[in-house]
Order: structure tokens, then sequence, then C-alpha cells
């Protein structure tokens, strides 16, 4: 291909000399524009060739250069050698008339995108060959005349089977006027619509390349506008001509130049990887190829699915997007105007970096769903403390309370004929039963109390306060109900840290605080006692530390001996 | 003393309140071991005094008390929990008081219905 591409330039300059001679010697035209008119064509064929080169998976380039040789076909309808002159003519408004379109409209992947491009561009070449081809046909020498028709020399058609001025008028007048100017109306249409429907970053890569079709395409207006008002071209005119076409394949340089600095940033991506501390790689992908919509997703093989980077799932959805797959690493998900060899060579580029956050993520993910079932454990665990104070209340409880009321009727109905050694052993007995179940229901309080679960924190912690033999401050609590767990962690903190106030810290006065503070709900209880404690002095306070961190919470203890003790538990909490 | 209730859903605790009650110089009209016939019991024959359980299986005895309220039914609270195991709504409700079920005699009994006169 790279022995094509060379042979295709160089072929490009004789064609070139040639051109510049036929245009200057056979249309009489000026040296000047003349030789605007080759630079024109040798820079499509450049650009084209360029393009080609560094973008070889897009037919971009080849369009360019086809487009730069059919300019250059086109000098050579100005011959007045019949031979030249009928081929040339055949195929003069290919590259105009429809290669250009088709180069434009393609850019930047070289692909039509929908079918209403395809028709056109399809309808575009047919046109572009049909009508030439018609006229040829028709051609009536001496009396047809397609340029330079002043001068008393007039082109012979080779294959005129049927000349016939009129008709030969008819076709010329409905090509130009009619058909020139209908296609380049639908060109900017389809040009405004690829525009409107393009992401941000889309409209910025084909802004410039759509601009001087857009130009291009006003041109042709312009000069059906001029056929039919039947005024020659002015110079003006022509210079405009020559700008709009020369801007399209400068357009497309600065494409490519685009994407050379792009790719350049692909090489800092290297250098800045190095550097980026974890759960950055998404960041500096981003960076690098301008796009701060793109996001990654990590493979994990053993669950088959996708995560973020904190290892929670998503989605990977192509929806308006492009994904680029790492084959057993990640997914990057980004905006579909983006070159996708860039992305390729940036995610080649990462891929070691994004091997390492794959992993992160795979023990972020078993990280959370480890935190997930330790919440679950203590949520469980709180449930069945609540089945199991439920079960004492209905079973054990009861059945004590029933027996001492039992036994206090029997006492009360026996009366007088009671022998009085049984009625000390019926006494006793409920007087035992009365302490069994105040040790049953002090042992329920400690499973799960109940006044928690029907009146709330609020209510558990007044109800705690008026057990406790050391004075306690509710200084605030929550009146409304929060949710079961937090509910309970904070009750339970509250509960050791009072027990152990009592019994450690000769502490005369206790206060309690538990509120609500930015999302996160605090207990805290400090006492006046000597301090010293420590947060893992204690089976109590370490069983502590695990419920308030499985809701993921955390606790801590401050001591200085003779400073009494604080203990501050926060969780999370939704207003 | 007048007519009674019991609402419980122990069937031996019933039982034994209502011979308390009856000792105690009550009619008890009827028994039911849930709020709802509970409810049903008190309107078809309102009673001077429902001795209500706090925990029933359909609803609390809280609120059998706040619809009990606007009746003539005066309501006095029992349950195997302690009075601080109820928190405050035992305090808000309008019932003449609580007792322990443990602590329930002919004297509590008579101590918690002198006690608003």
């Amino acid at each position: 291909m790279r022995t094509l591409r060379v042979a295709l330039a160089l072929a490009a300059i004789p064609f070139g000399v040639l051109g510049y001679h036929i245009l200057v010697h056979d249309l009489h035209s000026s040296p000047r524009n003349a030789v605007a008119s080759i630079v024109v064509a040798w820079t499509f064929v450049a650009a084209g060739l360029l393009a080609w080169s560094r973008r070889s998976e897009s037919r971009v380039g080849v369009l360019m250069t086809f487009v730069g040789y059919a300019l250059l076909e086109r000098k050579l309808q100005y011959s007045h050698d019949s031979l030249v002159f009928t081929p040339a003519f055949a195929f003069g408004e290919v590259g105009l008339g429809a290669a250009l379109a088709h180069a434009v409209l393609a850019y930047p992947s070289g692909r039509l995108s929908n079918r209403v491009e395809r028709w056109f561009v399809g309808a575009a070449y047919t046109a572009a060959v049909a009508f030439p081809v018609a006229m040829l046909s028709v051609w009536d020498y001496p009396s047809s005349c397609a340029y330079d028709c002043g001068r008393p020399f007039r082109q012979h058609s080779s294959i005129s089977v049927a000349p016939s001025q009129t008709v030969f008028h008819t076709l010329d007048n409905v090509f130009k006027i009619g058909v020139y100017g209908l296609f380049a109306v639908a060109f900017i249409a389809l040009i405004a619509w690829r525009l409107g429907h393009a992401t941000p970053r889309g409209r910025r890569l084909l802004a410039p390349l759509l601009l001087a079709g857009v130009v291009a395409g006003s041109r042709a207006v312009w000069g059906s506008i001029h056929e039919i008002g039947g005024a020659s071209t002015s110079d003006s005119f022509y210079w405009w001509q020559i700008a709009g076409q020369i801007a399209i394949p400068l357009a497309l340089l600065a494409g490519l130049l685009s994407a050379r600095l792009a790719r350049g940033g692909v090489a800092d991506l290297v250098v800045e990887l190095g550097r980026t501390p974890a759960g950055g790689v998404r960041d500096a992908l981003a960076r690098a190829l301008h796009d701060p919509t793109l996001q990654v997703a990590y493979w994990l093989p053993m669950r088959q699915s996708y995560v973020d980077e904190d290892g929670r799932p998503v989605e990977v959805s192509e929806e308006g997007r492009r994904v680029m797959k790492l084959e057993d690493i990640a997914a990057i998900v980004h905006d579909p105007e983006l070159d996708p060899d860039l992305v390729e060579a940036a995610g080649a580029a990462a891929r070691l970096a994004l091997h390492n956050e794959r992993l992160q993520a795979d023990v972020r993910a078993q990280l959370g769903k480890v935190q997930e079932s330790r919440r679950r454990i203590v949520t469980a665990g709180d449930e069945q403390r609540r089945r199991i104070e439920r079960d004492l209340h209905d079973g054990a409880q009861q059945r004590h309370v029933a027996l001492a009321l039992e036994l206090r009727l029997a006492q009360r109905e026996l009366g007088a004929e009671l022998d009085p050694e049984i009625d000390r052993i019926l006494a006793t007995a409920v007087d035992e039963l009365q302490v069994a179940v105040e040790e049953l229901r002090e042992l329920a309080r400690g499973v799960h109390p109940a006044v928690l679960t029907e009146e709330g924190l609020a209510g558990a912690l007044e109800s705690l306060a008026n057990r406790t033999p050391v004075p306690v401050e509710i200084v605030s609590a929550p009146e409304d109900r929060l949710p079961r767990e937090i509910e309970a962690a904070a009750y339970f903190v509250a509960c050791e840290a009072i027990a152990n106030a009592v019994k450690h810290s000769r502490a005369t006065g206790i206060r309690v605080i538990a509120q609500r503070r930015n999302g996160r709900f605090v207990i805290l209880v400090e006492d006046d006692g000597i301090g010293g404690a420590r947060e893992n002095g204690g089976s109590g306070l370490r069983g502590l530390v695990d419920r308030v961190e499985a809701h993921g919470g955390t606790l801590h203890v401050e001591s200085e001996p003779g400073h009494g003790t604080r203990v501050i538990g926060e969780l999370p909490c939704a207003q | 003393m007048g007519r009674a209730i019991v609402v419980d859903d122990h069937p031996a605790f019933r039982a034994s309140a209502r011979r308390l009650l009856e000792l105690s110089g009550y009619e008890v009209v009827g028994e039911a071991a849930d709020g709802a016939s509970g409810l049903a019991l008190a309107r078809e024959h309102e009673p001077e005094l429902v001795l209500l359980d706090i925990a029933l299986p359909d609803m609390s005895g809280f609120d059998v008390a706040d619809e009990l309220a606007q009746g003539p039914s005066a309501v006095v609270f029992v349950s195997s929990r302690d009075q601080e195991d109820l928190g405050r709504r035992a305090q808000r409700s309008g019932a003449l008081g609580f007792i322990p079920k443990d602590r329930l005699s002919e004297e509590s009994l008579l101590a918690v219905v002198e006690s608003t006169g």
C-alpha cells in the first residue's frame, strides 16, 4: 500500500503539469488561475494520501485522493483533442459532483452512516456520469459547446450518436441548474442533520470539514443561480470556488493534526499512569482522550459482571455510547465520536494500570459483600434477639405470672382454712416466683428491650436512665423513629457505656446525647468518672465496635485518666 | 363494684383474672383473646372496668385503650412486662393505671381503681 501511495503522489505531479498545460494553452486560462486550480487538486491528493497513511482503516483518505485525481482529470476536458476531451468530459463531474460529497459525508470513519446518505451519494455518482455521457451522445458539432464558447474552436464528441443542439441545451440546463442545485441543497441539509444529531464532541470534530463542505455546497447553489441568470462567473467567484475547495483538504489536515495531538495525549498517558494514585485511571484516560464522559467498568470473571472502581455493580450499555473491551480486564465506555484506534491505543497503554485497578475493584467488591454480610448478620442477630424477648414474654414470663397469680388467689380463697405452714410455703413460692419474673424481665431487657421495639430510642433511653443507679441526663434523643438497626446499635452503645460508667468509673453523673448530624446519627455518652477506659479494654466495647462498624459507622472512646469518659458512636443515617 | 371484662390472649391468665375480679366484687360479663373482640365486647356491655393486656396478637392494648377512651369504661392495663418496659405511652394513655401481672391482686387493683376516685 505504501508503494501505491508513493506512486500516486509522484504521478500527481506530471498529471498536474499536464492539466496546467491544457488549462493555459487550450482553455486560455490565466497562469495564476491555472496554478490555483492545480494546487487545489494537489492539496486533495496530498491530504488524502496523508490521511490514507495515518488512518488506513478509514476510507476518507482514499476518497480524498480520488477527489484530487478526479480534479486533475477534470482539467483534461478542456483539451482540444476529442479523444482526450470525450472521456474527460464524461467523468469530469465525478470529483466535485460526487466524490467530494461522499468524502465529506463519510468523514471521519470513511463510512456512510445511514441509508439516506448512501442513496444520496449513489444518486450523485450516477448523475455526475449519466448527464455528461448523455450530453456527449447528443453532441452536435459545431453548435454544441461546453467551455470557452466564444472562440471559434469547438470540441468533438467521440460518442455522439444522435446530434441535437436542442436536446444538448436542455440536458445542459437541467444538469447545471436543476440537478446540481438540488444536490447541493440536499447535501447541505444532510450536513445540518448530521451536525444536529452529533454529540458535542462529534460537532467539534466534524465542524471544520463540514464547514468546508457547506462552503462547497453553497458555491454549487450560487453557481446554479448564475446559470439561471445567464451571468458569466466573475473573478471573485472563481477565487471563492478555489478557497472553498482548498478549505476541505485543509480541514481534513486539521482533523489529522487533532488526532495526532490526541495520540500525543496517549503518550502523556503512559507517563501520567506511572504516578496516578489508585482509583485515578479513569480520570487519566478521560484527560488523555479529552472525553470527560468516559467511564471504565471492570470485569470480574468470578461474578461474570462489571463493577465500577468502588466495586459496585454497573451495567455496560452501548446506547448512545461506544464500548471498547479489554478482554478479561475492563470496558471503556466512551463518546462514539472518539477515534476507535485512539481509544484502543489508550486502552493498551493503560492495560497494566487497568489490570491493577480491576484487582482493587475486585477486592472492594468482595469487601462490599463482606460488609453487607456483616450487616446482615448483625441485623439477623437483632431480629433473633427481638424474637427471644418476645418468646420469653409470651412463654416463661406468662407462665410465671399466671402461676404467681394463681397461688395468690389460692391463698385468698382458702383464707382462714389454710394451714399456717402451707400458707407460709405458698407465700414463699409467690415471692420466689416474683423474683424469677423480675430476673426474666432483666434477661429480656438485656436481650432486646421491648420498649425499644415499641417506643423507639427516646423511650428506651429514658427507661434505661430510670433503671440506672447513677443519675443519667438525656440531653437529646430523637422523637421520631429511626431505622431499627440504627436504634438498636445506638441503644446498645448507650447501654454498654452506661453500664461501664456505673461499674468501673465511679461516675456521679452521666449525660447522653443522641441526635442526627449531617446525615449521620451520633450517640454520645459521657461521664464524670475517673477515666482511663480503653476501646479494646473489654469484650463489651469490642462487640459494640463490631456492631457499629457493621452498619458503616464508627465508635471511639475518649478517656483521659481523671477526665471522665466519652463514648462516641456515629452511624450513617439519612434524614 | 360493677361489671368488668378481661382482654388477654392467655386463657390461664384470663381464668385467674376472672376469679380475682369476682373476688373483688366485679361481675365479669365477658372475656376476649384479642383487641378487636375486646372492643366489640366493651361496646356491647359498656362495663365499668376493662382489664386490658398490652401485648395483644392483633393490636396494641394502647390502641384498644384509645378506642375506649370516649366510652364509659375505665381501663386498667396489665402486662407481664414492667412499667419501665412500656415507655411513655402507658403514661400518655387515658387508662386508670398499670399493674404488672405478677403484682396483680385485690389490693393492687383496688389501689388503682380508687386512686382516681
